[in-house]
């Protein structure tokens, strides 16, 4: 093998962790921070307190609200690190594929073979 | 029944039974301890006495909360370690991918750009998720004690 195709078949793999990997665990991270904002919806009902014992939402919602919104800002800030990530590596291997033309036509033969990699459906 | 039911019926059956005790002891008793108002007006006070409690939120809205944050935990899974015991789970494959998963491909990259790229992120990323995966699993615990009290 030349050594453009075997740029063109590293290229393609970090096409790989660009387009499938990273864009996958980002995508796990969304459904992560999606989950935890979910509770904001009962979070009112579920800490009520009857006016009896003082109204309001107990002294318990603030310390946890405030905790499940920094884990929510945790999550949503990897998911965009990640995203983020994967636009730089694609933006290594698009410089590395204009500056050789056999590499580029390696990783464009091996984008229509294999396919374009995608990211993965989530676990949860 | 649901909670708020549970309670109702638990001071119903307080009234009911401080009632029957009362037309128990009156038999054969002229004296009326209770003035204008009968033994079943008198009474009426005990569900008033409960009713606060029946305000009280439904623990089901934590446990609905609970299985939110259970979604997250199952997506930011390390698998198995001593986390398990506070969340049962199994590992989430999709976060080898950062790791592992993208060794053989990044491999060939090599430089300064490569290598400050796995030192800062490949290699701390798998700590990092069970890190979140821990505040998740605190986030869980809370609601979970809220919804027993």
């Amino acid at each position: 093998m030349t050594d453009s195709k075997v740029l063109g078949a590293d290229l393609y793999g970090l096409t790989i962790v660009a387009k499938r990997n990273f864009p996958t665990v980002a995508r796990e991270y969304g459904t992560a921070k999606q989950a935890v904002l979910a509770t904001v919806d009962l979070q009112a009902a579920a800490f009520d307190r009857p006016h009896h014992f003082g109204g309001g939402h107990g002294v318990a919602m603030q310390a946890w609200e405030q905790l499940r919104d920094e884990v929510a800002t945790l999550l949503g800030e990897t998911e965009t690190s990640l995203d983020l990530s994967a636009e730089a590596l694609m933006m290594c291997v698009n410089a590395f594929a204009s500056a050789d033309a056999g590499a580029a036509a390696e990783l464009n033969r091996l984008n229509r073979v294999n396919g374009v990699p995608t990211p993965l459906g989530s676990v949860a | 029944m649901g909670f708020k039911e549970d309670l109702e019926y638990i001071a119903n059956g307080v009234k009911n039974a401080a009632i029957m005790r009362t037309w128990r002891r009156k038999e054969g008793d002229d004296t009326n301890v209770f003035g204008a108002t009968s033994p079943e007006e008198y009474y009426s006070i005990v569900n008033d006495m409960f009713r606060p409690y029946t305000l009280l939120p439904d623990p089901a809205a934590h446990r609905v909360m609970a299985e939110d944050i259970r979604r997250a935990q199952l997506v930011l899974s390390p698998g198995a370690s001593s986390a398990d015991q506070l969340g049962a789970t199994a590992a989430n494959p999709h976060l080898a991918l950062i790791g592992e998963g993208s060794k053989a491909y990044l491999d060939p990259w090599t430089g300064r750009a490569a290598e400050e790229f796995t030192a800062r992120f490949i290699v701390p990323f798998r700590d990092l998720a069970t890190n979140q995966y821990l505040m998740a699993t605190i986030l869980r615990a809370a609601l979970e004690a809220q919804a027993l009290m």
